[in-house]
């Protein structure tokens, strides 16, 4: 197998970070924390279709981070991913942005895939949001109760000052 | 004079809302932001590791770390524009009570940063279910509930809640 100055490099990286730093038994390797988000390229609303998905990797932490992978997650049996020759992101900078790509040719089932990403010194992050958001019924409702409340008040204040 | 500065300050209120709305969509910065960064504030004063980047919260939980999205509308854009547009539409109040209402949009901000906050502890103790159940739920009711406390309160401050006859 032809070695690659990448391959050699993640090589070292593990044996440091897997063997040396263990065996001397101190982590001197600061935490740091990561962000993901996920794109998709390629219409893929029918079985067989393939499509791209990035993962957007980056460290929102103060120290850079070390040995980074990305995995899709809740990918059916049927569905075929194909993750890049090199699926790993050897160090990320503070406030740097690397992609990771993946090729998915999905299968009959419906699914929303996601992913999640985690270095050596980074807790595992994953990319599914937790959203926040205000339900346009209760918009709405309270947009029409507050309405009736503001005209009963300016019609009370009209008849006083008349 | 005091009518015509009224009338001045009212309109000025309403085309500054109007404007907001129509310039800063669909972002509408920097709510979400100011927001996710009082939060994390909050919630690193508490213990919880917590980085906001934009609109997003990042929390560590002990399995991995999440992130909450601040929608725009979910970071009190509504809840000021409703406070805000119902002190300029109520007509006879004087010019210095209407400059007063001014005062209660940090206590708005602060508010729905609670809810937001409430809702991220209960994910962090419990489940990101129970999060997103309280958000859909009590969050909701909770921020517009804290709108009329505002508005009544104010109301109050500034003798003019109505009285029996």
């Amino acid at each position: 197998m032809k070695r690659t100055k990448k391959g050699g490099l993640l090589l070292s990286m593990l044996l440091l970070f897997g063997i040396i730093v263990p065996m001397v038994g101190a982590d001197p390797i600061p935490q740091t924390h990561l962000f993901l988000s996920l794109d998709t390229k390629w219409e893929h609303a029918n079985p067989g279709d393939a499509f791209v998905v990035r993962a957007d990797v980056k460290n929102i932490g103060d120290n850079p981070a070390f040995l980074i992978q990305a995995r899709l997650q809740n990918v059916p049996d049927d569905w075929a991913v194909q993750s890049q020759s090199f699926p790993w992101i050897l160090v990320l900078e503070p406030g740097q942005t690397k992609p990771l790509f993946f090729i998915v040719e999905r299968g009959q089932t419906d699914a929303t895939i996601y992913a999640e990403a985690e270095a050596y010194n980074a807790p595992m992050v994953i990319s599914n949001r937790i959203p926040i958001p205000v339900g346009i019924g209760v918009i709405v409702a309270l947009s029409f109760i507050g309405g009736v409340l503001f005209y009963r008040e300016a019609t009370i204040r009209k008849k006083h000052t008349k | 004079m005091g009518h015509t500065l009224d009338i001045a300050i009212r309109a000025s209120i309403l085309l500054i809302c109007l404007g907001y709305i129509v310039l800063a969509f669909p972002g509408y910065a920097p709510l979400p932001e100011l927001t996710a960064q009082v939060n994390a504030q909050v919630l690193n004063t508490a213990g919880i590791h917590t980085i906001s980047l934009q609109r997003y919260v990042v929390v560590s939980f002990s399995q991995a770390d999440r992130i909450y999205e601040l929608s725009s509308e979910c970071s009190g854009l509504l809840v000021y524009l409703m406070f805000l547009i119902g002190i300029a539409v109520v007509p006879y109040f004087s010019v210095s009570n209407r400059l007063f209402a001014l005062l209660f949009l940090p206590i708005l901000f602060m508010g729905n940063a609670l809810r937001i906050l409430f809702g991220i502890l209960i994910g962090y103790r419990f489940s990101v279910d129970a999060s997103e159940f309280f958000h859909a739920t009590f969050g909701q009711v909770l921020i517009f509930f804290w709108v009329l406390v505002c508005f009544i309160l104010w109301l109050k401050l500034t003798r003019n809640f109505p009285k029996e006859e």
